[in-house]
């Protein structure tokens, strides 16, 4: 599940590898970077503009 | 596949920081908006009806009409392959779309748009948009090349495609990721579904 900008809206979010994910009803899809063997790093989000990466912060 | 289609009929709902330029051309029969993505729509003044069955396309097909200083513009005839807003939030090809545009002032529009769509949304979807004139500047293209080869596909695709990822490996990805979404500040909550913060 992930949250956007505090929107109370739950989006889940559905695997189509082990670090590519997509929202089931919202379009975006979410590559997790990192994570092989802790936590992942960074997130990218992608849009049909492009991919916009976010950094972990906790 | 999405591609660099064209926007579909929320170009102004799909900005991604930047800012989205159009030029309005206004004629007493027929109003052109020209969309600096190239792409182009056309709303019929002259009185006519909306056409009760028209050829899916990507922009509609829109009629117009004044009540008062608001333009109200209905459209429909949308194919299914566009976003309504730059979340992906996806829609059928029964959506209809109702636009009210009210200049505020000389330099300000308000634009108050309304989804409808009964094959894809629960209830109408409402926004507002308000846009800027731009008095100084010309119409400039705006391309989306860099994003042709991003997979995003279809709802269907999504769940043709699923396939199982342990808890394990779920679990590293929960956490909070912030970053910047063209110039807007963006926050991404990861968690398992049914764990809260």
């Amino acid at each position: 599940m992930i949250h956007i900008n505090d929107d109370p809206e739950e989006l889940t979010l559905t695997p189509l590898s082990d670090k590519l994910f997509q929202t089931a009803a919202d379009g975006l899809a979410y590559e997790f970077l990192g994570g092989d063997t802790g936590s992942a790093t960074d997130v990218v989000e992608i849009h049909v503009s492009g991919g916009y990466q976010y950094a972990r912060r906790k | 596949m999405f591609r660099c289609l064209p926007s579909g009929p929320a170009t102004f709902s799909q900005t991604t920081g930047g800012p989205v330029y159009k030029r309005i051309v206004q004629t007493p029969a027929l109003i052109v908006i020209l969309n600096d993505d190239l792409t182009y729509r056309q709303i019929f003044m002259d009185g006519r009806s909306l056409e009760p069955n028209p050829f899916p396309g990507w922009m509609g097909y829109s009629v117009g009409r004044w009540e008062g200083d608001t333009l109200v513009v209905d459209s429909y005839g949308f194919n299914d392959k566009t976003w309504l807003n730059g979340r992906g939030l996806q829609h059928s090809e029964a959506l209809r779309m109702t636009e009210r545009y009210t200049r505020t002032d000389v330099g300000d529009l308000r634009i108050d748009v309304t989804f409808s769509d009964p094959d894809a949304l629960r209830k109408p979807l409402s926004m507002a948009v308000n846009m800027t004139l731009a008095a100084d500047t010309e119409l400039l293209e705006r391309v989306c090349e860099e994003s042709s080869d991003r997979w995003l596909g279809t709802t269907a695709d999504i769940d043709h495609a699923a396939v199982t990822v342990s808890p394990d490996v779920l679990k590293r990805y929960v956490g909070v990721y912030t970053g910047f979404w063209g110039a807007n500040p963006r926050r991404v909550d990861v968690l398992l579904a049914g764990e809260s913060w």
